[in-house]
């Protein structure tokens, strides 16, 4: 067993160094609150972008971080935690944001329509350039995947971790970061199978295949 | 090919795709494709969706330094709040002492504490609005899920909060009624307010009389007509005009306009029955309605306003457009 100090160093630099799920969860129900402040603090911003791919506020991502760490403290002596404190993190700001979501559903509904007819015209344009049919059901189909199979998903794409990477910060390992990325392209697939190119466009890439 | 379940092949190509592959499975992987025209086509429909996903990586956000550090203090001050004090229960005691403690807090339990801990009472809503009177005559409409703990007798005035409720308050100048809700105090002579919350929020908009708004950043007054929100992290005291019939619509659907935005008034609509209601330009959202519904079925509503108002309303989707 490590000691606490350097225990604690370990969990600062949760992407570096290896960390030990049980003593932290020992030392958070001993309601340790300097071994809680430095979880929050090394899970904060990257807990934030997560949330922040839900709610699309900066501000709003980082109550939802607030909110669920004020609530494990709450409740850390009864909580079970069937896997890792990260990925227990992670699903926590996911129902959290899917709750801030639920609740601000109708003001949004009514503010983004708001946005659209004003900024009609330049937007119009603008969408067609950057966002066609595909993209937007791609952006739909990535948020219906299920929770660990999106934030695998997303900090692969959308930060670039290496699976090694988003395997040490869920605390689960690199077999299972490598499952859940193929289910999450495999689900993908399946939900956007009417606007992949079909039959047609893999001909042409057959035929500039043989000309080379 | 199987486009549902899993193939050790999807792993194997996924890790290609984003380069993680040994070289030995770079080897399979390259075998497999040129194995057939539809396993290369299967994989470019992988490849497709993994490039088109770049596209939807979320702008950055702004980060400062030490900022983690900021946050965590935040934090820790919600969390030393001693909102509930913990009950320290002196189990190993002998039977002796713990009937003399037992005698007092029985004794208090029935008769009242003298000073500030007094037995709490909550009252609580589930799936609908519930009205009722407090000991000291206040009285209140717990909005849906929401609940309330005050003391049972009324020796002091302080309440509890979560979830939304609306307050009449009964007129006792010695003694203030307050109430705490998410580390805001709001303290009370008499008067009519509504306080919101969630884990996210606490807004509070007074209906008539004055309240005063105090946080851990310092105390504010606010007045009839006036309303003030506090986020979790965002706890700057700012009051700004409030809209005085949004919080009727949790009492029983009732809209009082008085020259009111048509605006703020399908706002409370689409908060109260849940549909999005969109005005087509800016001069009709203004346009003043003068006009009281009480348990009105929204199609009723709505008729009347196309009515008086001589503009038309149409469902598109899930939402209801209006205009001229």
């Amino acid at each position: 067993m490590i000691t606490n100090a350097i225990y604690k160093k370990a969990i600062t630099q949760p992407l570096t160094m290896e960390w030990d799920d049980a003593e932290t969860i020992r030392l958070l129900k001993s309601r340790d609150e300097e071994v809680f402040g430095q979880l929050f603090k090394a899970h904060f911003k990257p807990l934030r972008q997560y949330a922040f791919t839900f709610v699309q506020e900066q501000q709003v991502a980082e109550d939802i971080v607030q909110t669920i760490f004020f609530k494990l403290w709450e409740r850390i002596e009864v909580l079970n935690f069937s896997d890792s404190v990260p990925a227990y993190l992670y699903r926590a700001v996911y129902n959290e944001s899917l709750n801030a979501l639920k609740h601000n559903k109708v003001r949004r509904l009514y503010q983004s329509w708001l946005h659209r007819t004003m900024n009609h015209q330049t937007d119009s344009a603008h969408r067609k350039l950057h966002q066609d049919e595909l993209e937007k059901r791609l952006h739909k189909a990535i948020a219906g995947l299920p929770q660990q199979c999106r934030t695998i998903f997303q900090m692969s794409r959308f930060e670039g971790l290496r699976y090694q990477e988003i395997g040490t910060r869920l605390g689960i390992s690199p077999k299972t970061v490598e499952n859940q990325m193929s289910k999450a392209l495999r689900i993908l697939r399946a939900r956007l199978i009417e606007f992949l190119p079909g039959i047609a466009l893999f001909l042409t890439s057959l035929i500039s295949h043989s000309n080379h | 090919m199987n486009q549902q379940y899993h193939t050790p092949i999807d792993d194997l190509l996924v890790k290609y795709l984003l380069r993680e592959a040994t070289p030995e499975e770079k080897q399979v992987v390259e075998t497999w494709l040129n194995a057939s025209p539809d396993n290369r086509h299967y994989y470019e429909q992988l490849q497709l969706i993994w490039d088109k996903s770049i596209h939807l990586t979320p702008s950055p956000l702004i980060e400062s330094e030490g900022e983690e550090e900021k946050a965590w203090q935040t934090l820790r001050k919600k969390l030393n709040k001693p909102a509930r004090p913990r009950p320290v229960i002196p189990l190993p005691w002998a039977m002796a002492a713990a009937a003399a403690i037992l005698l007092p807090i029985l004794f208090f339990t029935f008769f009242g504490w003298p000073g500030g801990n007094q037995p709490l009472q909550t009252l609580s809503s589930n799936n609908r609005i519930v009205r009722d009177t407090l000991p000291d005559g206040t009285l209140v409409t717990l909005n849906i899920h929401s609940t309330l703990t005050h003391p049972k007798k009324f020796n002091h005035r302080n309440v509890q909060l979560q979830g939304e409720a609306f307050f009449q308050v009964a007129a006792d100048k010695a003694h203030p009624f307050q109430l705490a809700a998410n580390g805001v105090t709001v303290t009370v002579l008499g008067t009519a307010f509504n306080v919101l919350t969630d884990s996210m929020t606490t807004q509070i908009s007074v209906e008539s009389g004055r309240v005063r708004v105090a946080n851990s950043n310092g105390a504010i007054e606010i007045g009839a007509g006036e309303s003030i929100t506090l986020g979790s992290t965002d706890r700057q005291l700012q009051k700004h005009a409030s809209p005085i019939l949004i919080h009727h619509y949790y009492q029983p659907r009732v809209f009082v306009c008085n020259e009111t935005p048509l605006g703020q008034l399908t706002e409370a609509l689409q908060n109260a029955y849940g549909v999005p209601i969109v005005i087509e330009d800016g001069a009709l959202s203004k346009q003043p309605v003068s006009v009281t519904f009480r348990d009105e079925r929204l199609d009723r509503i709505l008729s009347i306003l196309t009515q008086t108002l001589k503009i038309t309303s149409t469902k598109r989707g899930d939402s209801i457009l209006l205009k001229k």
